[in-house]
């Protein structure tokens, strides 16, 4: 049984150098959350990944931090028993962003629209 | 605009054709689902609230005891808005279309596309969605779908002179404010879930009345936008709750017994100014009376006039449907309410 229904899963390949990168853009003119149900990845030479909700406010929430040695690969995904809740959740003001430091994060993520 | 012979060319050739109406099907009075109706015909109608007692005390033998009176709350005036529909045919128009022995358009097809009644209703039914979904501001302005007429200033006030939604209603005895927002967790207006269902529940629950003593209001009834992503999942959600079974949650045991159930309303998605998709809010249906809740007062049902010839002029056909009545709320004790948007407040 469901916590929570979105729009079916939609893959996409990650690629984060060090730095900030939008994973998922805010869409005012369509309002909807968006949902992140799974990350999988490493990062190409020790350092961290944060996955960071930003409001167009600029207000930053850190929904994770992660410590990875080099080519250390990462698995996050939804909480088994929380059918349909996402692992990581963004309002509609928020961009879903990750921060890397000391490496490029590669890898894929699947994704869904609540509106 | 008045409809000229020419606006109505391919219907009146010399050709015979089915004649098909593009119109929505018959329009529901859906305000009423979740308004009071008061049949009031005076142009102002106002209700003022008063408390009852506090809670009584203990004293020692040979004390006094202190006095108490009802406490005079908030007071709101409202007054009727005119809502009218003016159909305008040309001569030409109205006898090729309707009137002559090969007339185009027959009497079930005109019944459909002159229903002005439908017409008001429809603007009704806008406008009080538009109270519930605007109702975070202290006014908008309303304007008529596809720009027909002018633009109307609405206050969405409560008698309190706070918002509709808001974290900050003042209580009469000058006691803590409450609110009306749905807040989960710490998120204020999330969208539709089974926690948030319950987080508006607990909310709800912590109600008091004018005088700091529990309201014992629950919620009962669920509004949403037909068709919305929220509007279907909630009927998953009830669907399991009716079955006797809670929604899987973590910390719960599986097949857990449900909370209760609720019943649920979707409003037309009129979208412009009416509910977004994830917006939601419930309400305490022993709460949809004169004394709470939102109310629709009506002092002329809508009316068809009689069809007239502008014998002055150029000889139009003129059609008239009017409605006099209003919205509004002066005391939202009973509903909850969420933006659905993760920040509104």
């Amino acid at each position: 049984m469901l916590q929570d229904s979105s729009s079916r899963h939609i893959s996409s390949a990650i690629s984060a150098p060090a730095g900030d990168t939008v994973l998922i853009a805010r869409d005012l003119a369509t309002p909807a959350w968006n949902y992140i149900h799974e990350i999988v990845g490493d990062l190409s030479a020790a350092g961290s990944m944060q996955i960071i909700a930003i409001d167009s406010d600029s207000t930053e929430t850190i929904l994770g931090t992660f410590e990875l040695a080099d080519g250390q690969g990462l698995t996050l995904q939804d909480i088994t028993g929380q059918a349909g809740r996402p692992r990581f959740e963004f309002n509609p003001d928020q961009n879903a962003v990750m921060r890397t430091v000391g490496g490029t994060f590669t890898g894929t993520m699947a994704r869904s629209i609540r509106n | 605009m008045s409809g000229t012979i020419q606006d109505y060319a391919v219907i009146v050739n010399n050709v015979l054709k089915h004649i098909a109406p593009k119109v929505a099907p018959e329009v529901k009075s859906e305000y009423l689902d979740f308004m009071h109706k008061v049949e009031d015909n005076q142009r102002i109608y106002s209700d003022t609230g008063v408390t009852g007692l506090g809670m009584a005390e203990i004293i020692p033998d040979g004390g006094v005891g202190s006095s108490d009176a009802p406490i005079q709350g908030y007071s709101k005036n409202y007054t009727q808005m005119h809502f009218t529909k003016k159909v305008r045919l040309t001569f030409q128009s109205n006898f090729f279309l309707f009137e002559s022995a090969a007339a185009k358009i027959k009497g079930t097809v005109k019944s459909k596309v002159l229903e002005g009644k439908n017409s008001i209703e429809l603007a009704k039914n806008y406008l009080a969605q538009c109270l519930l979904s605007q109702g975070f501001g202290t006014s908008f302005t309303w304007q008529p779908i596809n720009n027909v007429g002018t633009p109307t200033p609405i206050s969405t006030l409560g008698a309190d002179a706070v918002a509709y939604w808001s974290v900050s209603h003042p209580r009469e005895d000058g006691g803590p404010v409450w609110g009306n927002v749905i807040i989960d967790g710490a998120t204020p207006s999330p969208q539709f879930t089974y926690s948030a269902l319950l987080a508006a529940r607990r909310q709800q629950s912590l109600k008091k009345d004018g005088r700091g003593m529990p309201l014992m209001s629950q919620l009962d009834t669920l509004i949403v936008r037909a068709g919305s992503t929220s509007a279907q999942f909630a009927k998953t959600i009830k669907g399991t709750i009716d079955k006797g079974l809670a929604p899987q949650q973590t910390n719960l045991f599986n097949n857990a017994p449900a909370t209760d159930t609720f019943t649920c309303v979707e409003l037309s998605p009129f979208e412009n100014q009416g509910m977004t998709g994830l917006q939601w809010g419930m309400m305490d249906s022993k709460m949809k009376n004169a004394d709470y809740g939102f109310l629709y007062i009506e002092s002329l049902a809508t009316r068809a006039e009689p069809a007239v010839v502008d014998t002055l002029g150029n000889q139009d056909l003129v059609m008239n449907f009017n409605s006099l009545a209003t919205f509004g709320a002066s005391d939202l004790r009973g509903w909850m309410w969420s933006a659905g948007d993760g920040t509104t407040t």
